[in-house]
């Protein structure tokens, strides 16, 4: 039986890739008994929206403090 | 060439921010890191006369960088490795099970329009801000260049699966902390 760390990897893959068949099937027994990562697997595409989101407003806009020193620096030069 | 001052600036501007994320995710070294982009600029304004607009200046720049930090890494054990290993004993049990205390509540106030809110927000930035800064260049990638887990993989000469590993870490990271600051109150 999948573990709950394992688990999870597989949910986040998901998103990103395929999944095997084995996999698929391993991770839906595991899902089945386990009401944490159940829950995980509604959590996890919703970070991605929120993620995608917060990184669409702000993305370049903020330059934290350590770049704008460092492109000080670099100018100097 | 009198140029050549207004050029680099200019190109310093442009893209510090992104040179450093990228030398940072390569060598996980924040000192380290900002050394090499500076060397990577003074390289840039040395050999500006070869460089004469033949391709990208983003591109040369990230060729000179790149050879600067494989010089680097020559030098460098594989400590991330290792260090990775240990980081899922933070979630979980050493039977990969979820440790009670971060094990995932149910979230009831977890809808699209949350986004709106301010005070989601300022956590969220908070909770992203805590992410390991090595990560931040993969973060970017996916979420604001919108790449795909090979592309990126393929830009920064990792592997796709240590990709997703860490798009994976970053996702549970972020789950326990926004948990833990909104949602188990």
């Amino acid at each position: 039986m999948l573990g709950c760390a394992k688990a999870t990897e597989l949910i986040d893959k998901m998103s990103f890739d395929r999944l095997t068949s084995k996999e698929k099937i391993q991770l839906r027994l595991h899902l089945m008994f386990c009401k944490f990562c159940s829950r995980y697997q509604k959590q996890s595409p919703w970070l991605n929206k929120v993620l995608s989101k917060v990184f669409s407003t702000n993305g370049n806009k903020n330059k934290s403090k350590e770049i704008e020193v460092l492109e000080k620096k670099s100018t100097k030069k | 060439m009198n140029h050549t001052k207004e050029i680099i600036s200019q190109w310093v501007s442009d893209y510090t921010g992104e040179l450093y994320r990228y030398a940072l995710f390569k060598t996980s070294d924040r000192e380290l890191s900002k050394d090499i982009v500076q060397e990577t600029f003074l390289a840039a304004c040395k050999n500006l006369h070869s460089f004469q607009n033949k391709s990208n200046p983003k591109t040369w720049l990230f060729s000179i960088l790149k050879h600067k930090i494989a010089d680097e890494q020559r030098r460098l054990f594989k400590q991330r490795e290792s260090q990775e290993l240990s980081e899922d004993l933070v979630f979980f049990n050493e039977y990969g099970r979820w440790k009670k205390e971060m094990a995932p509540a149910e979230w009831l106030e977890a809808k699209d329009n949350l986004l709106e809110d301010t005070e989601f927000t300022k956590v969220l930035n908070d909770c992203i801000k805590k992410l390991p800064s090595q990560w931040i260049f993969v973060v970017y990638s996916k979420y604001f260049d919108n790449k795909s887990t090979a592309e990126i993989g393929e830009e920064s000469e990792t592997s796709t699966a240590n990709i997703w590993q860490i798009l994976h870490r970053v996702k549970l990271q972020l789950r326990q902390c926004l948990q833990l600051n909104l949602f188990n109150r």
